[in-house]
This record gives structure tokens, C-alpha cells and sequence, in this order.
């Protein structure tokens, strides 16, 4: 028997010519919580994949218990006893849970008549859930359940598979904090029972809560595996090893004085069951910032900012003037862009280049009389905005969609700053966008404050306190606290996104 | 990078030279069974064929182009004929009846567009509902009969037998209609917009593009398309039929789709290559005396070969490129 469950070792996987994976290491115990770090395009999510199955390792090799296995494909992955739970659970949503637990496992017979009892399959969950006892309705279409239950759903489905490593790829994203603790407990209950678990995440205090080690990437290889002690991780040393070099200031400097004239005016806004008496002002010269947990509304808000949403009452006043938005056209006439939460869906046409989609919200600045797209014109404009953002692409024909994160949120931003607005709404701006372009990011947003009113909505504490000079934090709907972000610590805005009833502290 | 980027040129250029080879071998093929087919009458005869359902084709190719499909404009494009006849045998001028068959079909295509782009109905199910309410209604016009009365002397058969320099009419409706498509569907603004309605809606929402009005403009030029086609059928065949466009279903989605699958992405240069290519395989059978349902046979099979290269091949050769690079650094 091998010290270790799982070894990877000397990993390699091209893709044309770039190496994202150079002779990666990896060793995970039994029983063990094994986080990965590593900015975005380390080469975490590469190895995952490698190691599910999903893609085919170009050298290297793979031993489970010290035996060399070969997966080729994710079938031999689950027969090798590795699964992986993705971010967002797959699951069929009008199923039941004990359905989507063995789907596509339902029986062993070959025969397409053998019939498959839904009593055996619930027999088989409750087995299953009595030696891991989770508090989750397995009898409830899935559709009817929380983003944790359904994760929870998505783990038994894994282990139902005599799993013995689990893949959880940046499990929290989706979850509430009180839901994090749930998590935490299953991981708990997973690793008393000996599975090994490798957790990938962003979030340091995370690793420091559950994690037993951690292995840290960068450009796609190995450079450190550390255990985590008594619970403590060196954040800076970690940062460090991320990024290779000195944690650089991450947000940029506050503005110097206070913001001048009032662009844009929530007055009591409101919409039936997501938010109520919503205000506040966005000046010319700083950022203005509401911060709010996922769900709590901050999004909704954002598109009624924006005339994609119709509010149910209050009023928006725009330079000065009140102003009902018919639609995102009249927002954008008005001077106003909305860089949206969910930036694949909403914000950029991952299918086609980069220049159509910077100029997209105003093409009326690239045609000529008859409505034709003058092409040179657009190449022109395209070329100055990708220089101006530095978004790195080696051409403006590039689709949108194969940039990294980071540049495909510039390009976002790049088609908002081609509609010439000065009203800028930023929502979620830097999720999924890796360490060093979200301080690129963060520098635009502050150049762009000079000039016009910018608002930043995130469910992103650190974000929102780091950029906005003056906060609200919003709770199921409503705002509970409002300040000057310099009077202003991380935890009283946390406290104030979780609870109503905080005890109330000077209001600016 | 640089690598990526010749390569990715390569595969567009590789399926154009596909298609190109394709095309010729079976130019060639029928050529070699038929010494009448490369004739220049017969060429001709197929550019005419080409115009019905190349005009079709090209309406479709602006609901294709916001990611919906249509599958009325071939029904109402039998009313659109019917109108015409029947007005023509009222005694009215032929142009007034023509714009008022098109007008016609641009209404049809306004319902669909109204019941999918703003009551966001499910684009098939209720495209075939109301294009054969259209159909239904076609019927109303002679109980189905065939209307020969004033054809002769209103002077639309004109439309078909005229020349200009030696081309037919029609041929030269179809190429000004091109033209006109290309410039607004590759070059101008509103082409942008139903491109970026097809690739991401939601996004071209939050650009600020008018997502259910661009929508049903689609399917109010797939109507009015129809019911052009629909005009130079009544014209050639010198009667109002009640069934001239049900022909049309089949080829007109082979055009777009094997454009779709040449260009990698629904075109109108790439909707006019699939429709002649689709109308000369039919002609060449038509000429070997192939019964009828052969040809209608090749030609959904032409379609489905399209939809599939359209899905696979990309991916596949990039696949196996990446593969085979990968096989060779660790060799290395």
C-alpha cells in the first residue's frame, strides 16, 4: 500500500503551442482535504480535467494506491473511483433527487425492457444516505431545492459511485454563507468516512477552515504542497507563490475629493418581491458601491438601473432630469451602461470577434448614411480600445469567446466605453477574471470615475469597500447600512448583508 | 497564436475548397449522363429554378440568422399565389396584384414573427400552425382549383419570359434581391444586430438592441421572400395553384444549412451557393428522367450531410490536430 491515494507525476498537456500543464505534481493522502490554488490559467482546472478524464494527458502518469492507471476517458476516471462535482451541479431538474442520484444507473441489466423501480432506487438513496447522513429531501423534484441540497445531490450522486476521490470544483460559488457551513460539514462527514477530497477554490479562509494541505500552481506547473497547520495559512506567502512576485496593490487609490455633480438618482425604488426603497446618488468623480449577497436583489437592481427590468415604483433622475427607461436602448441613448452580472450570457457574444462586439452598442458611430458598417472605421475604433484596456489578443478578429476572462470582461467594458456613456453600472465585474487583470480592471473603473458616475455592484465585500468611496449594503431587498467606505471595516458590511437586525452604527 | 490563427484560416478555407470540389463533381457527373445538361439553355433553365428557391431561401436565412426557424413561409407563399391568381383573374393589373401578394406574405410572416418574437411562442410548432392556417385559407380563394382565367392576356407571364441581356427576368428579381440581402445582412447595421441576436440574445439585449422587434422583421422578410418566390412560380407556370410552394420546404432549408455549413454561419453568398447547388442536383435527375421522389430524396439527405458537417467538422480537425500535436511532444 502507497503512502499516498492518489500520485500524478510529471503531467504534461499542450494545447496547440501553449503548455498548460509542464510537469505538474500531485499527491493527495487518504482522507485528506487537498486544496488547489492557483490563479486563473495555473493549470488547476487542466489537472482536474486530466484527472477526470476529460482531456488526455500528453506524459506523465497517473497511480491510484500506487498503481499505475491509464484514463482515457471519464468512464475510466468513475471506474478508477474519481468523480468530480462542477460548480454549477448538472442536474434534471423536474427529477427527484434519488432520480438524479442514479441516473443512468438504474439498473445493471442490459436489456432495454428490464424495468427500473423508483422503490429500489429510494431504497437504495436512503441506504445510501444512512451511511452519510445529510439533511436533504430526495423525494422533492430538484427544481424545489436550494443551491446546496442540489449540490448535496450532485456529491451523493458521486459517491453512489464507490467513489474514493471527489473533485469539488469551486463548490461555494453558488452558496450563501450559512450554506458554506453545510458544505463544510458534508466535507467533514466525507473525510471521517475516508474519501479523499481535492477542493478547489479562491478563498484562502476556506483552505485554512477545511483543508488538510494545499498545492499551489502556477503556469501550469507544481510550486509548493504545503500542509495547512492548525487551521493557519500564511495568506502573503501564498499570494506570493501565486503570482510569483509581490502582491501588487490591488485596488487603486480612493478619489481624492469628493464627488461633484450628481449623474444618475435612485429615489425609492422599487420592485415587487426583490427589492424596496432603493436610493442613492452616483457622483461624477467617485464610485459608488452596493454591496449585497447573492439573491439578496443586487442584481435585479442593477437591471432596472439599466431599463431591463421594469421597476414596480420610484424614480430614476439622469443629469438632472427625471427619466423612465423604456428599454436597454433608451438607457444607452441616456448616456447609461450596464456591464451585466453574468458576463457569458449577458455581457459579450462569445461567438463572434472582438471588434463587432465593441462596437455593437452604438454601431451609429461606425456607419455611413445608408446604415453600411464602415469596416476601416471599426477596425480603427476596435484597435484603439483594445490598446486602451490593453485586453491581450494577437488580433480584433479574435472571437470574444476564446479570450481569457479577464480580456472578455474588458471587451464587455470596451463596448460600454465605445457608447461614449458617463454613467457606468458595474455588476459583479471581476468574477472569474484572474488576479492580475482584476487589478487592470480596477484601474479602469477608477480612470473611468474621473469622468463620469460609476457604480459598482458586487456580492464581492472586499471588492466593493476596496473600489467604491461610498457604500450601501443590501439584505433581502433592502438596504441596511450606508456609509463612507473610509468609515467603514470588511466586517460591518458582512454583518449588515446577512442580518436585518445588526446592531445600527453611525450612518453617513 | 500564430499557429492557431493560420490554422483556424486553413479549416474555413479547407471547407470552401470541400465544397467548391464537391460542387464541380457533380457538375461534371451529370455533364458526362446528360449531354444536355452543361448546355447553355439548360444552365439557364436551372438558374431560372434556382430564383424560386433561391429567393425563398434567402428569406429564411434571416430567421435562421437570429437562431429561429420558419416553417410557414412555404404555406403562405401558396396563399401569396392564390391571391395573386385570383386577383388576376378579377381583372386587376398585374403589378397591384403581385404587391398585394406580397404584402400578403409579409403579414403571414408578421403573425409568425409577433407569435414567436414578442408572445415568445416555440418557433416550429407554431410556424407550422400558422402557415397552415395560410394554407387553409389559400384554399378559399377556388376551393383549390387551379385559376387559369386572365392569365394570358393580363401580361404576367412576362415576368417569366422576359429577357435582359439575354437573362431571364427572374434571374435578374434574384440577383437584385442578393444584392440587396448582402448589403443589409453582411454589411450594414441592422445585419450586425440579427447576428448578434442569433450568436448571444441575451447580450444583444443588454447592447441595447431591440431583440423582439429585429425578430419579427426576420420573419416578416422570410414572408415577403416567399411570396416573391411564390409570384415567379405563378408567373412560369401561367396559372394560380394551390400547391406551387409546397416544394419549396425542403430545398430552402438545404440552401441555408449547406450555406451554414460552407460559411459557418448562415450567409446569404453561402445561402445562394447551397440553393443552386441544391437546384442543380434536382435538375440533373429531372434530366436523367430520376422520378421526382429521388431527387427530393438526394436533397434532404444533401441537408442532413450539411447540418452534420456543420456540427463536426470544425471541432473534429481541430481535434485531431491538437491530438496528433500533443502524440508528437511526447515522442519528443
Amino acid at each position: 500500500m502507497s503512502e499516498y491515494r492518489l500520485e500524478m507525476k510529471g503531467i504534461v498537456k499542450e494545447f496547440l503551442s501553449m503548455r498548460a500543464l509542464d510537469n505538474a505534481e500531485f499527491r493527495l493522502k487518504a482522507g485528506e482535504v487537498h486544496a488547489l490554488l492557483g490563479i486563473n490559467g495555473a493549470g488547476k482546472s487542466t489537472l482536474i480535467k486530466v484527472l477526470s478524464g476529460v482531456y488526455i494527458k500528453d506524459a506523465g502518469e497517473i497511480l491510484i494506491d500506487g498503481e499505475k492507471v491509464s484514463i482515457n476517458s471519464p468512464a475510466d476516471a468513475i471506474k478508477a473511483g474519481i468523480s468530480t462535482v462542477y460548480q454549477d451541479p448538472q442536474v434534471i431538474p423536474s427529477f427527484t433527487g434519488y432520480e438524479n442520484i442514479y441516473l443512468g444507473s438504474e439498473n445493471d441489466k442490459k436489456n432495454v425492457l428490464s424495468p427500473m423501480s423508483r422503490k429500489e432506487l429510494r431504497q437504495k438513496a436512503i441506504e445510501l444516505l444512512k451511511e452519510f447522513p445529510l439533511d436533504v429531501d430526495l423525494d422533492k423534484p430538484v427544481y424545489m431545492l436550494s443551491a446546496i441540497e442540489k449540490e448535496i445531490i450532485a456529491v451523493l450522486r458521486a459517491l453512489s459511485k464507490r467513489t474514493n476521490i471527489l473533485i469539488l470544483d469551486e463548490p461555494t460559488s453558488i452558496l450563501t454563507e450559512k450554506e458554506k457551513q453545510i458544505l463544510f460539514d458534508l466535507v467533514r462527514l466525507l473525510k471521517s468516512k475516508g474519501v479523499s477530497i481535492i477542493y478547489i477554490t479562491h478563498h484562502l479562509d476556506e483552505v485554512s477552515e477545511i483543508c488538510d494541505a494545499m498545492t499551489v500552481f502556477r503556469n501550469g506547473q507544481t510550486v509548493a504542497q504545503l500542509p495547512v497547520e492548525q487551521g493557519k495559512v500564511n495568506s502573503e506567502l501564498i499570494a506570493e507563490l501565486m503570482l510569483g512576485k509581490k502582491l501588487v496593490q490591488l485596488y487603486p487609490h480612493k478619489a481624492e475629493k469628493p464627488g461633484t455633480d450628481v449623474l444618475f438618482e435612485a429615489q425609492d425604488l422599487n420592485l415587487e418581491g426583490k427589492f424596496e426603497h432603493i436610493s442613492f446618488q452616483a457622483k461624477k468623480g467617485e464610485i459608488y458601491g452596493i454591496f449585497g449577497l447573492v439573491g439578496s436583489g443586487i442584481d435585479e437592481i442593477s437591471k432596472v438601473l439599466f431599463g431591463a427590468m421594469y421597476k414596480s415604483s420610484g424614480q430614476l433622475v439622469v443629469h438632472g432630469k427625471p427619466l423612465e427607461l423604456k428599454s436597454t436602448a433608451h438607457a444607452i441613448k441616456s448616456g447609461i451602461y450596464l456591464v451585466p452580472g453574468d458576463r457569458k450570457a449577458e455581457g459579450q457574444i462569445g461567438g463572434l470577434p472582438i471588434a463587432t462586439n465593441i462596437t455593437l452598442a452604438k454601431l451609429q458611430r461606425v456607419i455611413n448614411k445608408l446604415g453600411l458598417v464602415l469596416r476601416k472605421k471599426e477596425n480603427s475604433y476596435a484597435e484603439d480600445m483594445v490598446k486602451q484596456l490593453a485586453i491581450a489578443t494577437p488580433s480584433i478578429k479574435k472571437k470574444v469567446g476564446e479570450l481569457s476572462g479577464g480580456n472578455q470582461q474588458k471587451v464587455v467594458i470596451g463596448k460600454g466605453l465605445f457608447t461614449e456613456a458617463d454613467i457606468y453600472i458595474f455588476t459583479e465585474p471581476t468574477v472569474g477574471v484572474d488576479v492580475g487583470a482584476k487589478s487592470g480592471i480596477y484601474e479602469i473603473m477608477r480612470q473611468l470615475s474621473k469622468d463620469a458616475a460609476v457604480i459598482i455592484i458586487s456580492s464581492d465585500c472586499e471588492e466593493v469597500l476596496g473600489m467604491a468611496d461610498r457604500v450601501q449594503v443590501i439584505y433581502k431587498g433592502k438596504c441596511t447600512f450606508r456609509s463612507a467606505a473610509k468609515d467603514t471595516t470588511l466586517s460591518q458590511m458582512l454583518v449588515h448583508a446577512v442580518t436585518a437586525d445588526a446592531p445600527s452604527e453611525q450612518a453617513v | 497564436m500564430e499557429q492557431a490563427k493560420k490554422k483556424r484560416i486553413s479549416d474555413e478555407v479547407f471547407t470552401i475548397i470541400i465544397f467548391s470540389v464537391l460542387f464541380l463533381a457533380v457538375f461534371f457527373t451529370f455533364a458526362m449522363l446528360n449531354k444536355n445538361f452543361a448546355s447553355v439553355i439548360n444552365i439557364l433553365n436551372i438558374l431560372k429554378h434556382v430564383s424560386v428557391v433561391a429567393i425563398a431561401a434567402l428569406g429564411l436565412t434571416f430567421v435562421i440568422a437570429v437562431d429561429h426557424a420558419d416553417i410557414s413561409f412555404y404555406m403562405s407563399s401558396c396563399f401569396s399565389a392564390m391571391l395573386m391568381a385570383w386577383l388576376i383573374a378579377k381583372g386587376w393589373h398585374p403589378v397591384v396584384c403581385i404587391l398585394a401578394g406580397i404584402v400578403a406574405g409579409c403579414c403571414w410572416g408578421l403573425v409568425s414573427g409577433i407569435a414567436v418574437g414578442k408572445f415568445k411562442l416555440p418557433d416550429k410548432i407554431s410556424t407550422i400552425a400558422i402557415g397552415s392556417i395560410a394554407f387553409g385559407a389559400a384554399y378559399l380563394f377556388s376551393d383549390g382549383a387551379f385559376i387559369y382565367t386572365n392569365f394570358p392576356s393580363s401580361g404576367i407571364t412576362s415576368l417569366n419570359n422576359a429577357r435582359i441581356v439575354g437573362i431571364p427576368l427572374p434571374v435578374i428579381i434574384m440577383l437584385a434581391l442578393y444584392f440587396l440581402a448582402y448589403m443589409v445582412l453582411e454589411r450594414s447595421k441592422y445585419g450586425r444586430q440579427f447576428y448578434a441576436i442569433g450568436a448571444n440574445r441575451k447580450a444583444a439585449f443588454f447592447s441595447g438592441i431591440n431583440v423582439n422587434k429585429v425578430i419579427v422583421i426576420s420573419f416578416v422578410i422570410c414572408g415577403g421572400m416567399a411570396a416573391m418566390a411564390a409570384m415567379i412560380t405563378t408567373a412560369a407556370q401561367g396559372n394560380g395553384n394551390v400547391k406551387s410552394g409546397l416544394t419549396l420546404l425542403m430545398p430552402c432549408f438545404s440552401a441555408v444549412f449547406i450555406g451554414n455549413a460552407v460559411f459557418r454561419k448562415p450567409s446569404v453568398i453561402g445561402t445562394f451557393l447551397g440553393a443552386v447547388f441544391t437546384s442543380m442536383v434536382q435538375n440533373g435527375f429531372t434530366l436523367m428522367s430520376v422520378p421526382f421522389y429521388i431527387s427530393d430524396l438526394v436533397v434532404a439527405l444533401l441537408l442532413i450531410v450539411a447540418i452534420l458537417s456543420s456540427k463536426f467538422e470544425l471541432s473534429s480537425v481541430g481535434k485531431k490536430s491538437a491530438a496528433a500535436k500533443g502524440k508528437a511532444v511526447a515522442a519528443q
